[in-house]
């Protein structure tokens, strides 16, 4: 295969990092701030979806670039909910963007986070990994100081400083894994530890508990969580809701393939030690969260420890992935793909209230169903499938990945089962609190109205997608379980 | 018996600690004994910047526009790395390499190019 060829199997990737240049080329060109910039950017989300469909259909997948990159199911997978979180964040931030000076490079910025993004969740070697990660952050902490005002500034340093940390972290931990198995290929580790070297645990252990560190900075798992409440406060709230999904999928899906192919798929003798870490951070994320968001009052602040606690749900599929079903794994893809349309329906809805009432504090909402009766009902829908009520999409995603964990027999999963259990209870809370703030308590300003157009459109349609979803689960289910199968190991 | 690579790591850390440790204890232990007088004074405890007089706190800010200069330089800086084994070595490449160092350097230029339209090469 020569060079050329193999750019065919990132064509996701270069479209959307080769269209981050062409928006900017736009703004060089044409008189500045005014080309379409959202328009242009769909155009290449919409390219960069083909070239996915077209790979999923022809079904050209198997490595490349000397095994660093693969195009399987499961890199498609997280690269249609990535071009599907950056569009719906494009057409939602139409309105805030337009009082920034900086259209055209918050579009380009977007692009390139979801073009490295698309990169990531191909990398089969070390390097790559870090690399396209490290791009991912990169443009993340340009993005969360984008308005430079007091606290998006304070945010985005916050923010650069921890990752930098996670980083350094992380590639201590790629120097263990490459010094210990010499392979920074997933596929050489894999060989490596699937060969049985006992002698080598003491390092290896080291080397994925590092890694775990820099990917749970990604996924806000707590003990790697501290920068989520302030960057989420701090930073401008399009750009949050972003990163509050991109961010931690992109960190899940490393995750998935790194210790779930990589370190040699779940019969090895290490994988109990992993699954088990995962398990560890899992509880505290979910006890942390959900703790730590009962006294919060600003809404903001709230989503930060909600998507930790929600972190820990997640986290719950990657401890049972040691069961060697791939139940494990399509609970993670299924989970995540659900919190997309929920956690930014949540954060949309929150955008467009907060826009017009100038604050987010959450007793400001009271009697919001009287004042904006959509947004108040889409938030409240997005609310209930956090907590993961039916019929919502966030029940069906509990659901599955509780059941994943009970199903691998353990006596320690189905512990962790019933700390979830009793922590959604605990969440059910917050999130209902809120939903009887807008409903029961009385309005100070009785003053209606309506998001714009754009958001509306959005806002309908994750509604209409965690609605969906919760019905008639059965065909993504099918598509995490396909995606996840890739994973394995043959 | 000769140590390991790692052995000489720890050799060498031990060497790198009692190099600058050692005129210290020296110092002192002169000083104890009474052999070198002590004779304190402002100007010793000022900082060596050289041998220049330093100006200043150093907590004094810069322009923010010295960092942009300095990221285009360092982004040039490390063209310059990468090119020179590929100018070495381009000879036995085959015609492609040439393509590939092209799509390189014009990622670079259509970056200096953005940043010049943008007016971050202006003094203001």
């Amino acid at each position: 295969m020569t060079g050329w060829e193999q750019v065919y199997h990132i064509g996701p990737a270069v479209t959307l990092l080769g269209g981050a240049g062409v928006v900017l080329l736009a703004d060089m060109i044409l008189p500045r701030g005014r080309a379409p910039f959202a328009l242009l950017t769909l155009l290449v989300l919409a390219l960069a979806a083909g070239w996915a469909i077209w790979h999923a259909n022809t079904g050209t997948t198997g490595p490349s670039f000397d095994g660093a990159v693969v195009t399987d199911r499961f890199a498609l997978f997280f690269i249609f909910l990535f071009i599907a979180a950056t569009a719906a964040v494009t057409i939602a931030s139409t309105d805030w963007v337009k009082k920034l000076d900086l259209s055209a490079e918050y579009y380009a910025l977007l692009l390139v986070a979801a073009g490295s993004m698309s990169l990531l969740v191909q990398g089969n070697d070390l390097i790559l990994i870090f690399v396209a990660l490290e791009t991912t952050a990169l443009v993340q902490y340009v993005l969360v100081g984008l308005t430079r005002r007091d606290r998006s500034a304070e945010a985005g340093i916050k923010y650069l400083i921890s990752g930098a940390v996670a980083a350094g972290l992380m590639i201590y931990g790629f120097a263990f894994l490459f010094g210990t198995t010499g392979a920074t290929s997933l596929d050489g580790i894999a060989s490596f530890v699937q060969a049985g070297h006992e002698e080598a645990r003491l390092p290896l252990t080291l080397g994925f508990v590092l890694v775990a560190a820099g990917f749970g900075f990604k996924m806000a798992l707590v003990p790697f969580h501290g920068w989520a409440p302030d960057v989420y406060q701090g930073g401008p709230t399009p750009i949050i809701s972003f990163l509050s999904v991109a961010s931690k999928a992109g960190g899940f899906a490393i995750a998935l393939r790194l210790f779930y192919t990589g370190l040699g798929g779940s019969e090895t003798f290490i994988s109990e030690d992993w699954a088990m870490m995962f398990g560890v951070l899992a509880v505290a994320s979910m006890l942390f969260g959900n703790i730590a968001a009962l006294v919060q009052t600003d809404l903001r602040r709230l989503l930060g420890y909600s998507s930790i606690a929600q972190a820990g749900n997640i986290a719950i599929g990657l401890a049972a992935v040691s069961t060697g079903s791939t139940l494990g794994p399509s609970g993670v893809m299924f989970f995540l793909a659900t919190y997309v349309a929920t956690n930014l329906g949540a954060f949309f809805a929150v955008i467009a209230i907060s826009q017009r009432i100038g604050s987010y504090e959450i007793g400001d909402y009271a009697g919001l169903i009287r004042r904006s009766p959509m947004l108040a009902a889409i938030l409240m829908l997005c609310l209930l499938s956090l907590t993961g009520i039916p019929p919502t999409a966030g029940f069906i995603a509990k659901i599955y990945i509780f059941n994943s964990a009970v199903q691998a027999g353990e006596q320690w999963l189905i512990v962790l089962v019933a700390v979830a259990v009793v922590n959604t209870a605990v969440s059910a809370y917050y999130y209902l609190r809120l939903a009887r703030t807008m409903i029961v308590d009385d309005a100070k300003d009785e003053m209606t109205f309506r998001p714009t157009l754009s958001m509306q459109v959005v806002l309908v349609f994750a509604a209409v997608t965690v609605i969906f979803v919760g019905l008639v689960p059965a065909p993504l289910i099918s598509a995490a379980q396909r995606a996840a199968e890739t994973l394995q190991i043959q | 018996m000769i140590p390991d690579e790692f052995g000489r790591v720890v050799i060498l850390l031990g060497v790198a600690l009692a190099f600058p440790a050692l005129p210290l204890l020296v110092s002192y232990l002169l000083y104890l004994f009474h052999i070198r007088p002590e004779r304190p004074d402002p100007i010793k405890h000022e900082t060596y910047e050289c041998g220049v007089i330093a100006e200043g706190g150093s907590w004094g800010q810069f322009n923010a526009r010295y960092y942009l200069f300095a990221l285009g330089f360092v982004i040039f800086d490390v063209e310059v790395v990468f090119l020179y084994p590929w100018a070495v070595i381009h000879a036995d490449l085959a015609a492609t390499a040439l393509v590939k160092a092209a799509i390189f350097i014009g990622i670079l230029a259509f970056g200096l190019a953005y940043a010049w339209k943008r007016g971050a090469l202006e003094w203001r």
